[in-house]
């Protein structure tokens, strides 16, 4: 669907600003009740998903033009879909949809970003959107003893994605999860180098050409090598296949599971059986992608019908995405497997977490205000009382780790694989 | 007219670039409003000539003043919900409260809280629950401002039996005059606390609002007393099942029950009864026939089959309850009178409503007043009509005439058909007054369905007047001219107020009345 | 034609006094309050009569002084501040309509509480009251003047228990504030099924709370709805004695939370004694047997399961005291919870109770909350050490208000008015403790007499809004001026 598609969806928005909070009966206390970062950074009303609505739909009816101002308030978003939970409380409407195909009529109508250009020239180079050389892609394996798929074939594909590749700090996690899956016996390969970015990235600031290449690229890979399983430690990567493949309409003959999931089918099955005692209150951050992001797309083609004189009625009856089906329970039920560790929930959590401030192109465009959106996520971990801040996404954990560093909050960071393979 | 680069500096200077701006986009977003179309014809209102998002009483004081000065206009709202707060034409620049954000006091014993404008419904009632206490949150939703409510708006919700109304509930009040004044309404302008918004002598609260408040015309307000009431659950109350069918477990110091009757008067009746038994913690037409259907609805398309379902004669008459209690023994008294209320009135629990799980969703429903922006989902949009506030019977009669007055509507197929009976809203303060608002559905992108929809709110304000059953709650431009001549010329009154407290006219008299000659 | 013959034209003959011993009667009151001898006294019969008398005063240029209670008047609000013609409504006495299923009664000004309760009775309704008003005391004075009823849990606004009223402005233009504004007639919204129990309005302007408070400086009120209660049918008083004040509020506001009683206020000794004693020696001898502190809580039940009301109403509030360390009882030192409620449920006997001690009384009274109320009392019993004024003799009544949120603050000075030397004592008293009490931080809401220039000299905006509010209902400034800060 185009934006334009969305026009008569859009005119329904009431302006309720239910898109700006937790849905209402979630909300826990005054402090930690927005939904939205982008809404509380930018403060106007143009920042919420609502006010973007309306900004596409003045942009739709030439009332506006485009300006620094619009283009800022089209990225100045990490796209976390927070907003799009909340609205489908009781509303049938999809502002982040209307929030994607906008950003990907500003990419088409050449209002981009200087920082998200340098991002896709780096994805058109080299397949990775972190501006680093494809050559040195599959260097955060070297010296494990891990099967190149591209040379042998192996029961699960270990997809790293761009940022466990290219960011050193974060090696250590992606080589841990290998090192549990060999603990528990999986067969496991990587593609090393020839790992290419998943595209997700891409699609989400605007870019769908490049976005249908990767994610084309993929499928077709993956389909080729009877590839039967993918796992990936990035909940962004995790996100894409989900969220986004299904967009481009190719079968994937493959099964794709976050990390979270394998693990704690191997927990579950006795293969993984941790033991060691880990004494640590922690609390868990939802990645928004393995979360409300990760829910399966749902195609649906059809019309709106009026019955009962003026109700309005999809037909075929629609179903949508309310961010219910996302990953949650798998990395809670690893931490509960860890002896030791005491779980502490925060207020916004599963499909109500508040973002890292990492995604939609903010951590590149808008590097403050993905600072700030991570210190309000840290604030709420402090206020739980836990030790450690636990995640499962190199997004989240790079973003968490820049505002550690920067405001010196003094709580602990861990990926829950680095736990699950302290506790075995 | 766009606003002098002088006077945008000025104001700039008072509240810092980055919380004023007139830039196109920023300003549609302020323009757009549901129900615009009924105003402007199209889904945007006249836009203001810049947005600023003052951080203080001070920054407030200095925008109204420099308005003054330089002959432009104001509007400020809070969180900003339905064409009342868009400006009213060229010249007007809006103040966007949303700053303005914080609970500053809850004061426990004496249950009250000073909140300032962005603080909304959902935010004060978890942190007033956490001390043992509620506030009274409006049918219009917990997303919306609580002292927008008590001061600028109307104030019906379905915990008015037990917490009264808005207009009731405020208390102290610091307001910035139309002229840039600041007023510390009642106890706090003799430095005596936030406890009463009264005095000393005649009560400036009058001049503040009515049973609607000024919506904008008459100042600003920038922090409010407001009552709080008791909770008798757990300080937190994280909800049960999947959303948006999930549930808030029912405490067992409360119960709630969907309750019908026989007819129109036996309706009646029963809430007068239980307003005499002072019973009740929520009680009213929280989900009326038309409306029943989106306690266990994900989306519309349910819509229809549920409605055929409920339109059945068991919930025609219907209301629910919530029964809260300070101990067991409460509890219990009010079971029993309730079960005598509808032996004497014929009235039965709806065993469908029964359920735990439908409960649970009733429950939240109610306590947190979050469902009734379903009303947008079904036909695209709703509008309101009659639900004067009044005695309960009259109240009835306004349902009941609603009903009558749409039919024709229904069966030209200008509104949904839900049935005819969408009457909204309670009996407040134990039954000392009440109303209920005939709702309607319609999809304002249909010429037809819109001309419809305008049409039956204009039949219904002519028929509030023939049949004097007191003003409706629709709140449109000139409504003050339109009904201050049926009832005793009260809008002169308020042309001489608002010429005397806003001698420059720069709050926007758009929603509230153009000042005497 | 004389003035008074005007006014005799409108009121007829008998209704006209300008003897020395009528204009004297309405010269002074029982407060420190300047005498003035009004010109004239009109005493008008309806609607009519008044709109013309307002009239009339604002092309002479006449004050009007509204008066709706009989004598003594205590609060300096009913004495003219410069002349003018006394509007005496007493003679305004009609019950215009009991509405039983809506608990809403109409009344003219002149209906004093104890004619109306006796025939809400008949219908199973009452009235909330102040505390033992007297009897001459208007049902509509005294909701105009905001005056604290016994039952805070009624009171869900500090405007209750006043609804609708029919006011003939300053200016002479007839309203009706609230519902009652129309669209309709009275007798239109009766047939609609209104029963003019909405105060709020007509619309955006809460016009009835600009009238309430203004000791009759914004115009005069016909008649007005207020909102009455179910006749309890079972009552089951409770005392709960302190010699410490602090040791009542916790349990005091535990009550409010729980909206347990009916009435709830606490008393001191003085001023238990004074409503429950027939004279000044019984006073004596009862204040000084009973504590110093009495909090009356009463339960009851009305027509539905009075007996379980009762009955639950009881064990929570005996579990509640039990939790606060307080204990309930029937009776304190021979007096009986029944005395205290019979005492509450009626108007003052003769002489009116605050007479009963001296003769004279002076009262001081403010709003704050309820868990400050110590330091006020301790302040006030500090000066009235240093002024010499016996603190035994100090009666307090502290009552609880808008369901809780905030707090009545009352101390009654008694003295005796053929002593001259003990009036000037209580006259230092009454202003010293007055000025410091405000200084403290009690909300003065109803400033009578000298009260209104240091309330208003505090609240400098207030005065000027209210101002604006006087020069549209009262442009001729004809509605009692001198009072409050006008």
């Amino acid at each position: 669907m185009t934006l334009q598609d969305y026009r008569i969806d859009i005119q329904r928005c009431s302006r309720c600003s239910l898109c700006k909070w937790l849905p209402l009966s979630q909300i826990k206390s005054w402090r930690f009740a927005n939904a939205c970062p982008s809404m509380v950074w930018g403060n106007f009303h143009a920042y919420s998903a609502g006010g973007r609505m309306i900004a596409a739909l003045a942009l739709l009816d030439g009332r506006i033009d485009y300006t620094d101002k619009l283009v800022e308030i089209v990225y100045q978003c990490q796209m976390d879909g927070a907003c799009d939970v909340s609205c489908k409380v009781n509303r049938d409407m999809d502002p982040l949809e209307v929030m994607l195909e906008l950003r990907a009529k500003c990419v088409e109508e050449g209002q981009v970003l200087p920082a998200h250009m340098v991002m896709i020239e780096s994805l058109r180079s080299d397949d990775n959107v972190l501006g680093e050389p494809k050559a040195e892609r599959g260097k955060w394996a070297e010296g494990l003893d891990v099967k190149d798929i591209t040379k042998e074939k192996a029961d699960v594909l270990y997809f790293a994605g761009c940022r466990y590749s290219f960011d050193q700090d974060l090696w250590k996690i992606a080589r841990d999860a290998i090192a549990l899956l060999k603990i528990a016996g999986v067969d496991v390969g990587i593609e090393g180098k020839e790992e290419a970015c998943c595209g997700g990235r891409a699609f989400e600031i605007g870019y769908r050409g490049e976005f249908t290449k990767y994610a084309e690229h993929s499928i077709e890979t993956w389909n080729t090598a009877d590839v039967r399983t993918v796992v990936t430690p990035c909940s962004d990567c995790y996100g894409a296949f989900k969220f986004h493949y299904p967009r481009i309409g190719k079968e994937m003959n493959f099964e794709v599971l976050h990390i979270t999931e394998y693990l704690d089918r191997l927990i579950k099955e006795g293969r993984l059986k941790p033991i060691k005692k880990v004494p640590l209150k922690v609390t868990y951050h939802d990645p928004c992608h393995l979360g409300r992001l990760s829910e399966p797309y749902i195609p649906w083609e059809g019309v709106e019908k009026k019955v009962l004189g003026q109700v309005i009625i999809k037909d075929p009856p629609r179903e949508y995405r309310r961010g219910t089906s996302g990953i949650y329970e798998p990395p809670r039920d690893i931490l509960r497997s860890i002896p030791g560790i005491e779980l502490l929930e925060m207020e916004r959590i599963k499909e109500y977490a508040w973002c890292c401030g990492a995604g939609g192109g903010v951590k590149e465009a808008y590097p403050e205000f993905a600072l700030w959106t991570a210190d309000e996520r840290i604030e709420e971990a402090k206020a739980t009382g836990a030790e450690a801040l636990v995640t499962a996404c190199p997004w989240c954990e790079r973003s968490f780790r820049d505002a550690l560093e920067q405001n010196g909050a003094k709580i602990k960071l861990y990926d829950i694989v680095e736990l699950l393979l302290e506790a075995l | 007219m766009t606003l002098h680069r002088n006077v945008y500096q000025v104001l700039a200077d008072i509240v810092g670039h980055e919380n004023i701006s007139d830039e196109p986009v920023i300003l549609d977003t302020y323009a757009f409003q549901w129900l615009a179309e009924t105003i402007s014809g199209t889904k945007f209102c006249t836009r203001p000539e810049a947005v600023l998002l003052p951080g203080s009483v001070e920054e407030v004081q200095a925008i109204v003043k420099a308005c003054n000065s330089n002959g432009i206009r104001y509007k400020a709202f809070s969180t900003g919900w339905g064409p009342w707060n868009t400006v009213g034409g060229e010249g007007v620049i809006q103040l966007d409260l949303r700053r303005m954000n914080r609970i500053l006091e809850i004061d426990e014993k004496n249950m009250f809280a000073v909140v300032e404008p962005y603080v909304i419904g959902s935010q004060l009632q978890v942190e007033a629950m956490k001390k043992g206490l509620n506030c009274h949150l409006i049918g219009a939703g917990a997303n919306t401002s609580i002292l927008a409510s008590a001061t600028s708006m109307a104030g019906y919700g379905l915990s008015g039996i037990f917490m009264g109304y808005s207009n009731c509930n405020v208390l102290a009040v610091e307001w910035v005059l139309p002229d840039g004044e600041i007023l510390k309404l009642g106890s706090l302008g003799s430095g005596a606390g936030w406890f009463g918004g009264d005095g000393p002598g005649p009560s400036l609260r009058g001049v503040m609002r009515g049973m609607i408040g000024a919506l904008g015309g008459i100042g600003v307000f920038t922090k409010c007393g407001i009552k709080l009431y008791p909770w008798y659950g757990p300080p937190t109350t994280p909800m049960e099942g999947i959303h948006p069918l999930d549930g808030m477990p029912i405490p067992e110091s409360y119960q709630a029950h969907s309750l019908t009757f026989p007819s129109w008067e036996a309706l009646a009746d029963a809430v007068y009864r239980i307003g005499e038994a002072e019973i009740g913690y929520v009680m009213g037409r929280a989900l009326p026939p038309g409306l029943i259907p989106v306690i266990s609805i994900s989306s519309a398309a349910d819509y229809t089959q549920m409605l055929q379902m409920v339109t059945i004669d068991e919930f025609k008459y219907a209301i629910q309850i919530i029964l809260g209690a300070n101990s067991a023994r409460e509890l219990e008294y009010q079971k029993r009178a309730l079960e005598d209320i509808l032996k004497e009135t014929r009235g039965k629990i709806i065993p469908m409503m029964e359920e735990q799980s439908v409960k649970n969703i009733l429950f939240r429903h109610l306590i947190k007043s979050e469902g009734i922006s379903r009303v947008f989902q079904l036909a695209g949009t709703f509008a309101t009509s009659l639900g004067a506030g009044t005695s309960w019977d009259a109240a009835v009669a306004s349902g009941k005439l609603g009903e009558q007055l749409k039919r024709k509507y229904i069966e030209r197929g200008a509104i949904a058909d839900d049935g005819g009976d969408l009457a909204w809203g309670g009996a407040y303060q134990h039954c000392r007054f009440g109303h209920l608002e005939e709702i309607i559905m319609y999809d304002f992108q249909d010429p037809d369905s819109l001309k419809g929809a305008e049409e039956y709110i204009e039949e219904s304000a002519q028929a509030a007047i023939d049949k004097s059953l007191g003003q409706p709650i629709s709140i449109v431009r000139g409504m003050a001219e339109q009904f201050g001549p049926t009832s005793c010329d009260y809008h002169i009154w308020m042309k001489r107020i608002k010429k005397a407290f806003d001698p420059n006219i720069a709050a926007d008299p758009s929603f509230y009345v153009e000042p005497a000659e | 034609m004389s003035e008074k013959e005007k006014l005799v034209a409108i009121v007829g003959d008998a209704n006209v006094s300008d003897t020395p011993e009528a204009l004297e009667a309405y010269s002074r009151d029982e407060s420190f309050v300047r005498q003035m001898k009004p010109q004239l006294v009109a005493r008008p019969q309806n609607v009519d009569e008044v709109q013309q008398i307002v009239k009339w005063a604002n092309r002479t240029g006449t004050p009007l002084i509204p008066v709706s209670s009989g004598p003594p008047h205590f609060r300096g609000d009913t004495v003219p501040s410069l002349g003018g013609v006394v509007v005496d409504l007493s003679r305004m006495k009609r019950i215009i309509r009991i509405n039983r299923r809506n608990r809403v009664a109409m009344v003219e000004p002149g209906v004093a509480f104890a004619e109306l309760q006796s025939e809400l009775k008949k219908e199973g309704l009452r009235l909330p009251m102040p505390l033992c008003p007297r009897s001459s005391k208007s049902v509509i004075g005294s909701c105009l003047e905001r005056e604290p009823t016994t039952i805070p849990k009624y009171q869900w606004d500090i405007s209750d228990p006043l609804l609708c009223t029919e006011v003939v402005f300053g200016t002479g233009d007839l309203f009706r504030t609230g519902e009652a504004a129309g669209p309709g007639s009275l007798e239109d919204q009766w047939a609609s099924g209104q029963a003019q129990t909405n105060p709020m309005g007509p619309f955006q302007v809460d016009f009835f709370r600009l009238i309430q408070g203004a000791q009759g400086t914004m115009g005069i009120i016909t008649w007005a709805t207020v909102k009455c209660e179910l006749l309890p049918q079972i009552q089951k008083p409770f005392l709960v004695a302190s010699q410490k004040l602090e040791d009542l509020l916790d349990f005091t506001y535990r009550l409010l939370w729980a909206r347990l009683g009916d009435e709830l206020l606490i008393l001191n000794n003085f001023n238990l004694a004074a409503i429950l004693a027939k004279d000044r020696d019984e006073i004596k001898a009862l204040r000084d047997t009973l504590p110093r502190w009495v909090l009356i809580v009463c339960v009851a039940g009305y027509e539905r399961l009075p007996q379980e009301r009762v009955e639950y109403q009881e064990k929570d509030v005996m579990d509640t005291a039990q939790r606060f360390g307080v204990t309930p009882v029937i009776a304190i030192q021979g007096v009986q919870g029944s005395d205290v409620m019979e005492a509450l449920s009626t108007v003052s006997a003769e002489p009116y109770w605050k007479l009963r001690f001296k003769g004279g009384c002076h009262d001081i009274f403010f709003l704050t909350t309820l868990e400050k109320t110590p330091e006020f009392i301790s302040c006030m019993y500090q000066m009235a050490d240093a002024a010499g004024h016996p603190g035994t003799d100090i009666g307090i009544y502290l009552q609880p208000q808008i369901q809780g949120r905030a707090c009545h603050c009352e101390f009654n000075l008694s003295c005796d008015p053929g002593s001259p030397k003990e009036m000037e004592k209580v006259r230092h008293l009454f202003f010293n403790a007055s000025k410091e009490l405000m200084e403290m931080g009690g909300f003065f809401s109803r400033p009578y007499g000298p009260w209104a220039e240091m309330a208003y000299s505090r609240d400098g905006q207030s005065a000027m809004a209210l101002r604006k509010v006087k020069g549209i209902f009262d442009p001729n400034n004809v509605m009692n001026p001198g009072k409050l800060c006008f």
